[in-house]
């Protein structure tokens, strides 16, 4: 195919001319210029198609990853900066619940210390009070059985002595007085 | 459980007894035989419990009981039957008993009623007293 290209352009080429000539001089042939430039066409062709293309694709293809990779990068370094500043602003917002729960913590335990020392103190009270109550109910208690003790003591020494102390005189005197006492009552 | 006739029957009874005085067994003992022959076990036995339990209590109210301590003389003991038969229709019986827990004194029960004048219940009425 190449010779016959050759051989066309050879026929249809016009006289020599001062530029023929002066290829010529310099040794320059047209056909085999013509030739190398198909040749290069060709091969550049072949190139582009099969070489530079997919080298050119992958480098694309590469330079949208290393792209994408950076954009990821900086966005996790948003992320993260992001997330520092939530971690920071959690950690002082739960600094601040923790110092407010630990003053209300102090606050109730106070309180709760005041109420139950004051419970404590109105039980020991109560305590007291019961206790006096008791002694005094006690106290009362022995008292009068020891008064009882003393006048049943006292009525049984009476009732032995004027048992033995009586005579008949006697009896007879407190029967009289005894049935005027009760004729008067009815 | 003792019918109301029953009752009424038995509490008639109590009254002709009490009237009767020292006759009472001589004349109503055969009306009862009379009357309760004819009656159920049941019957008779519920009539006798309340009929006895009825005469001791009207024995009771008719009856003075004068308990005392050493000699206790007639006089003082009628002029008490006397004073107590007042407004009563039948004649007090006396039951006199001699106690010598009393000490001195006489206590007289007419009934549900006690009238304690003696030296023991002076004593009691103190210790009582004194609680």
């Amino acid at each position: 195919m190449l010779d016959s290209l050759i051989t066309l352009a050879l026929a249809e080429a016009p006289s020599e001319s001062g530029i023929t000539v002066l290829f010529n001089n310099f040794g320059i042939d047209g056909k085999i210029i013509v030739a190398q430039m198909i040749n290069f066409v060709l091969v550049a062709a072949v190139l582009w198609k099969f070489a530079f293309k997919p080298v050119i694709a992958n480098l694309d293809e590469r330079q949208q990853k290393i792209s994408d990779g950076l954009r990821f990068a900086e966005e996790s370094k948003q992320q993260l900066e992001s997330a520092e500043r939530e971690k920071a602003d959690i950690i002082r917002d739960a600094n601040g619940e923790a110092q407010k729960i630990l003053a209300e913590a102090r606050e109730k335990a106070k309180s709760y210390e005041e109420k139950q020392r004051a419970v404590t103190a109105q039980s020991i009270e109560d305590m007291r009070k019961r206790a006096d109550e008791s002694n005094a109910l006690e106290r009362q208690r022995m008292l009068s059985e020891a008064r009882q003790e003393i006048a049943q003591l006292v009525v049984l020494t009476s009732a032995k002595v004027l048992k033995s102390e009586l005579n008949d005189a006697d009896k007879k005197r407190l029967n009289e007085a005894a049935t005027r006492e009760i004729a008067s009552l009815n | 459980m003792l019918e109301e006739k029953d009752k009424k029957l038995a509490n008639r009874l109590i009254e002709l007894t009490l009237d009767a005085g020292d006759n009472a067994v001589t004349e109503i003992v055969p009306a009862m035989d009379k009357l309760l022959k004819d009656w159920s076990s049941a019957r008779r036995r519920g009539f006798i419990r309340y009929f006895l339990r009825m005469l001791k209590r009207a024995l009771q109210k008719e009856t003075l009981q004068i308990q005392h301590a050493g000699p206790m003389e007639g006089s003082l003991v009628e002029d008490l039957k006397a004073r107590f038969s007042q407004g009563i229709k039948r004649p007090l019986r006396i039951e006199q008993l001699e106690n010598p827990e009393l000490i001195g004194g006489i206590t007289v029960k007419l009934g549900d009623n006690v009238y304690d004048a003696s030296v023991d219940g002076r004593l009691k009425q103190l210790t009582e007293a004194v609680r």
